[in-house]
């Protein structure tokens, strides 16, 4: 019995507490409150739209409205005779995003970080950032432009350089749309995506460097041994995140790049989805393949951050 | 809109979006009409004349929820591209416009032979088309029907008398495919066919001075008949022997559902009156062609006469124009004259001086489907299909024009592979969409 109130009055004194220190800070609260109701409201609210994967969904019939068709839409797509090829092709595209996007920052920013010379350094982070606000349609604009077969920028040095002779085909090579698509993504951020570890790598605490100095370690030593373990939670967190991520290849720059010619290896499921789900009004059919490629990416996450954490890295959760 | 039922009074045009359409008439969102037709006489009048066109858009229980835009002009649909060959070049060559297959290679190959020389640009493009995924313009078909294949675009189907044909597995498509695949490794036409998007493809047709010594399209500013180099040319004989043939479009209503009123309008009855008057011939004469005065005007004896300056005047002009297949119109050419016919050269005498013996019979043209054709399923099917075989056929053909593969050897493969990705079942539901306008 005397434990019992013990405990209750234990509890009504904590959350008696709890609420002293919420009005005590009711201004932080408040502040919590604003991204939080855009969370419900936005990203939890809208799930409930995931059932129209299993309706015959009709606009004006709204969601709750459409027929209810159960798996219909993934058999249909898992049937595909192409979903081997979507799916590699998104693998493919995104793996090799990653492999080499992912590396080239980091490298980036240490050599940025290491720079003696700060309006070299500047110069260095302007001329890198500024691709990145190329919009996309712009950008694509761009590849078309200057690899165009005969009158492009690159096919007409080439020539001139005697490096090929006619017109330059790499447009119309479907071994080479990877290789552009993914080096051009990394042209366009490279700068971008360094900017966080850029700000990582200023948190290190100088006494380090100072005390390697002192003990005589040159400045790879450094990078080496101070620069890059310091950053590792940094790189481990992006790493997950990215590997989360690795189905949702973006849309625009993949579909504005497709012609005929490397149609067999551009074809990816954002491109799909559009194509044969949001052109010809079947929405139903875009949120079922959205949803298992939303499943898939939970999964990637899930498991690259258990490895993290089995590898003793900090995992995001 | 149509997903968020938020409906205007009216609208009129709205492309594209037949399913989200139907879907809304469907579920009583948008008014039925039938019972308004006293207040539209002219629209009566129109569907009355064109029995077609209204079980176009009639529903199967005998429902009209929209009235059309269809525009009845000979010269407009009658002809889907003009090949133009540029006549200045061929003057300054001494060469006649090309009668057969043959003679179309040499041409074009003095035009690239001649490059820098006269008013050959050093960048001449002899023959300018460019593969595109499924759009008829300006494209590969050209050369295809010239074979006696006949190809509207890139679905590659067409109908004969009712039965659904699919030209893709058709093996007289071998030799035209052949001929273009020479034209590319001889230069003749550009690379960059597999890339260029159509702003690309207009600038380059319509560029002054020319740069392009053949092309196909509606268009083209530079036309002979307006002082320009472009003159029209029939399709050339091939060896094949077949009779050639030129592109034509179906006639009938170009949208099903250009004028719609919703269930939100507070007057039905003068949103139909606004429909009715935008119907009248001579509103439509400037929904179609533009403001009268500038696109066309009243003759002496008080008939509409169209100006044959128009088509230069386009660009120039953007604000008098009418919004043409984008609006609402209900025209048909019996309703004013169109001097252009007499005019050599241009697209309107084109058509009766030059293709008229090449244009496929009317049973062979693939007919303009009414509202309804298939059931939701079906049509999912059907989209499935369409992208899995139509993306396949597309890029093996470009690789053929391209110089990968052999198509003789890989034609087999080819055949089974379409085989293997549905066939059967694509034609089964491509005759049951048509069976749709034949068996009604």
């Amino acid at each position: 019995m005397s434990t019992l109130t013990i405990s209750k009055t234990k509890i009504k004194n904590r959350f008696r507490n709890t609420a002293k220190l919420m009005r005590q800070n009711a201004g932080l609260y408040l502040l919590i409150m604003l991204p939080l109701i855009y969370l419900a409201l936005f990203h939890y609210a809208p799930i409930y739209g995931i059932t129209i994967a299993f309706k015959n969904f009709k606009p004006v019939y709204g969601i709750t409205g459409s027929p209810w068709i159960g798996l219909y839409h993934f058999k249909r797509f898992f049937s595909q005779t192409r979903f081997w090829t979507i799916l590699r092709n998104t693998f493919v595209l995104s793996t090799y995003s990653l492999l080499a996007g992912f590396p080239l920052p980091i490298i980036f920013a240490i050599m940025l970080n290491s720079c003696r010379f700060n309006k070299l350094k500047k110069m260095a982070q302007t001329i890198s950032y500024a691709p990145h606000f190329i919009s996309t349609v712009v950008f694509v604009g761009l590849i078309n432009i200057f690899f165009s077969p005969t009158l492009g920028l690159i096919s007409q040095i080439f020539n001139k350089l005697g490096i090929i002779e006619g017109p330059l085909m790499t447009l119309l090579q479907k071994e080479a749309f990877p290789h552009l698509y993914v080096w051009s993504g990394v042209w366009k951020d490279l700068g971008w995506n360094s900017i966080v570890y850029l700000a990582a790598l200023t948190g290190v605490d100088p006494n380090l460097h100072e005390a390697a100095v002192v003990d005589g370690a040159n400045k790879f030593q450094r990078v080496w041994h101070i620069d890059i373990p310091s950053i590792t939670p940094t790189i481990v967190t992006i790493l997950i995140l990215n590997c989360g991520s690795v189905l949702n290849l973006g849309f625009e720059k993949v579909f504005l790049m497709q012609n005929q010619m490397n149609a067999e290896v551009s074809e990816v499921i954002s491109t799909y989805v559009y194509k044969a789900g949001l052109v010809n009004i079947q929405y139903s059919y875009s949120a079922a393949i959205g949803l298992c490629n939303s499943v898939v990416n939970f999964i990637l996450l899930m498991t690259v951050d258990r490895i993290a954490k089995m590898i003793g890295q900090h995992g995001l959760f | 809109m149509y997903a968020s039922r938020d409906y205007p009074d009216i609208s009129i045009g709205l492309v594209n979006v037949d399913q989200a359409k139907i879907d809304a008439m469907l579920a009583g969102d948008v008014v039925r009409l039938n019972d308004y037709m006293q207040y539209a006489p002219n629209v009566e009048a129109f569907l009355n004349e064109y029995p077609e066109i209204r079980a176009q858009i009639t529903f199967p229980d005998g429902s009209i929820y929209a009235f059309p835009y269809a525009f009845l002009d000979e010269v407009s649909y009658g002809l889907r591209d003009v090949w133009l060959i540029n006549r200045t070049w061929l003057d300054e060559l001494n060469l006649e416009i090309p009668k057969t297959s043959d003679e179309f290679l040499n041409v074009l190959r003095a035009f690239r032979d001649n490059a820098g020389k006269g008013t050959i640009p050093q960048e001449v493009i002899p023959y300018y088309l460019r593969f595109v995924d499924a759009g008829p313009i300006g494209s590969i078909y050209d050369v295809i029907c010239a074979f006696g294949v006949y190809v509207y675009d890139g679905s590659f189907g067409i109908v004969d008398n009712g039965t659904f044909i699919f030209q893709a597995i058709n093996p007289d498509i071998k030799e035209p495919i052949k001929y273009l695949a020479q034209m590319y490794s001889e230069k003749l036409i550009p690379v960059s066919m597999f890339t260029d998007d159509s702003a690309t493809y207009y600038s380059v047709i319509n560029s002054i001075p020319p740069i392009v010594g053949c092309s196909a399209g509606y268009h083209n500013g530079n036309n002979y008949a307006l002082g320009g180099s472009y003159y029209p040319m029939a399709p050339f004989q091939t060896p094949s022997g077949k009779k050639p043939y030129t592109r034509t479009q179906a006639r009938g209503a170009q949208r099903n559902f250009a004028y719609m009123i919703y269930k939100n309008c507070v007057d039905v009855v003068a949103a139909v009156k606004l429909a009715n008057y935008m119907a009248s011939p001579e509103v439509s004469m400037e929904m179609q062609w533009g403001i009268e005065g500038y696109a066309w005007k009243y003759n002496d004896k008080g008939q509409p006469e169209l100006n044959p300056e128009w088509v230069r005047d386009l660009e120039e002009s953007g604000p008098y124009n009418g919004p043409d297949n984008l609006g609402f119109a209900l025209l048909s050419s019996d309703f004013y004259i169109n001097p252009s016919i007499e005019l050599e050269g241009h697209r309107a005498w084109a058509l009766y001086n030059v293709y008229y013996d090449y244009l496929p019979k009317p049973t062979l043209t693939y007919p303009i489907l009414p509202a309804f054709t298939l059931d939701d399923m079906e049509l999912a099917r059907l989209n499935d299909l369409n992208e899995d075989i139509l993306k396949y056929v597309r890029t093996t053909i470009a690789n053929w024009i391209a110089g990968k593969g052999n198509i003789d050897a890989e034609w087999d493969a080819y055949i089974k592979k379409i085989e293997d990705l549905g066939l059967d079942e694509y034609l089964t539901l491509q005759q049951k969409k048509l069976d749709s306008v034949y068996k009604r």
